[in-house]
């Protein structure tokens, strides 16, 4: 049977520079997102110190932002998120790639971020881009009863 | 080389979930501009239901009594989709009422979901006439409107009810049995999808119904994933 479906124009995910008025969207995705989220001050922080900050937009809607520094042929993802209304498409893995490649066009040589143990979504995604664990820094997250390890993993770029 | 139906059998045998490819969305990634045209996102809601009561793109509404819109909370996490109302959604304006609805309403609440929580609608939204399977070209006219919905409830998941809901939404022809115990994607917004067996179907099928529920397990593991 064929349907409409097939026409349709495919989805546009949209990878921008995030602004400062992203911040209002930007929060409401983090507090939905993390037990611990970010405050408001920390992503403004960001912008102001230069990190490369994007913004995903799925047809001109928020889905998702991701934060990266880079320093010293080092980046670090220190933030990357998908709004939990769209979840479960493959936008995770795309916001990645795009931190990727802004990490490789800023010329880090390697990518590092720090994952909890009890996502272990986000463990599997950062698998399967090739992310190899490196270690664990112990007691590193907030948790709902004391502290939680972080493990930490790198891509070499 | 194990047949695909029969791999699918061994894996829900062993407990394993099969995993569809996705539709990938098309990337664009902006050059480094820092003004931006805001983008007005008009509540153009009411517009669309009056788009499609008063529509007549294809010949259905001439026999139709009325359009059925769709019901529901309008910021759903939830989308639950049909084929086509009957007579009595027809003449009450409404989906999944009569015999249907009532199983619709109890195997929503099996899950936790109350009927007001959750927004249902159909592929096409007028009656076709003798409860006749919808046609390529009314689906492909009706389409639309579903995706309009789609994009304005931005359900987190959508429970598609049936092989027509499932094969129109997903714009394949597989069967439903091959489509069950996946997650798949839907356009516009790539929504995750779960099919399982239309509430009319499983009235006539009663053994089919643990299957069902099996799917509604599925989904609402799904949904608890997407937090």
């Amino acid at each position: 049977m064929a349907t409409a479906a097939h026409n349709l124009p495919m989805p546009r995910l949209t990878m921008r520079r995030m602004l400062e008025r992203d911040v209002g969207d930007v929060v409401v995705s983090e507090r939905a997102a993390y037990a611990f989220p970010w405050s408001e001050g920390i992503f403004r922080d960001c912008l102001r110190a230069g990190y490369i900050c994007r913004v995903a937009e799925l047809d001109h809607l928020f889905v998702g932002y991701g934060i990266l520094s880079v320093g010293a042929d080092e980046a670090h993802v220190l933030n990357v998120c998908v709004h939990a209304d769209f979840r479960f498409r493959g936008l995770g893995r795309h916001l990645m790639l795009h931190l990727i490649d802004m990490a490789r066009s800023a010329g880090a040589r390697d990518l590092f971020l720090e994952v909890r143990p009890s996502n272990p979504i986000a463990v599997r995604l950062y698998q399967s881009l090739g992310m190899q664990q490196i270690g664990v820094r112990r007691g590193y997250y907030q948790a709902e009863h004391g502290r939680e390890d972080a493990i930490v993993m790198r891509l070499t770029l | 080389m194990v047949e695909r139906g029969l791999r699918s059998q061994y894996l829900q045998a062993l407990g394993i979930d099969e995993w569809a490819r996705r539709v990938q969305p098309e990337v664009i990634v902006q050059p480094e501009v820092l003004v931006q045209p805001e983008v007005v996102v008009s509540d153009d809601w009411a517009s669309l239901q009056h788009a499609v009561a008063t529509c007549q793109k294809c010949a259905l509404h001439s026999c139709r009594t009325q359009t059925v819109f769709g019901v529901g909370d309008r910021q759903a996490e939830w989308m639950v989709i049909g084929e086509a109302p009957g007579a009595e959604e027809d003449a009450r304006g409404e989906p999944f009422v009569g015999a249907a609805g009532q199983l619709l309403n109890a195997m929503l609440s099996a899950i936790g979901l109350a009927r007001e929580s959750v927004f249902i609608a159909n592929i096409l939204k007028c009656r076709p006439p003798g409860n006749r399977d919808p046609s390529p070209a009314e689906i492909a006219e009706c389409l639309p409107y579903l995706h309009q919905q789609i994009m304005q409830v931005r359900p987190r998941l959508i429970l598609a009810f049936g092989r027509v809901a499932a094969q129109s939404l997903l714009g394949t022809d597989q069967p439903l049995g091959a489509l069950r115990g996946s997650v798949h994607a839907a356009p516009p917004l790539n929504t995750p999808v779960v099919v399982t067996y239309h509430p009319a179907y499983l009235l006539r099928t009663p053994a089919e119904k643990r299957k069902a529920w099996e799917d509604l397990k599925f989904a609402r593991r799904i949904h608890a994933e997407l937090r």
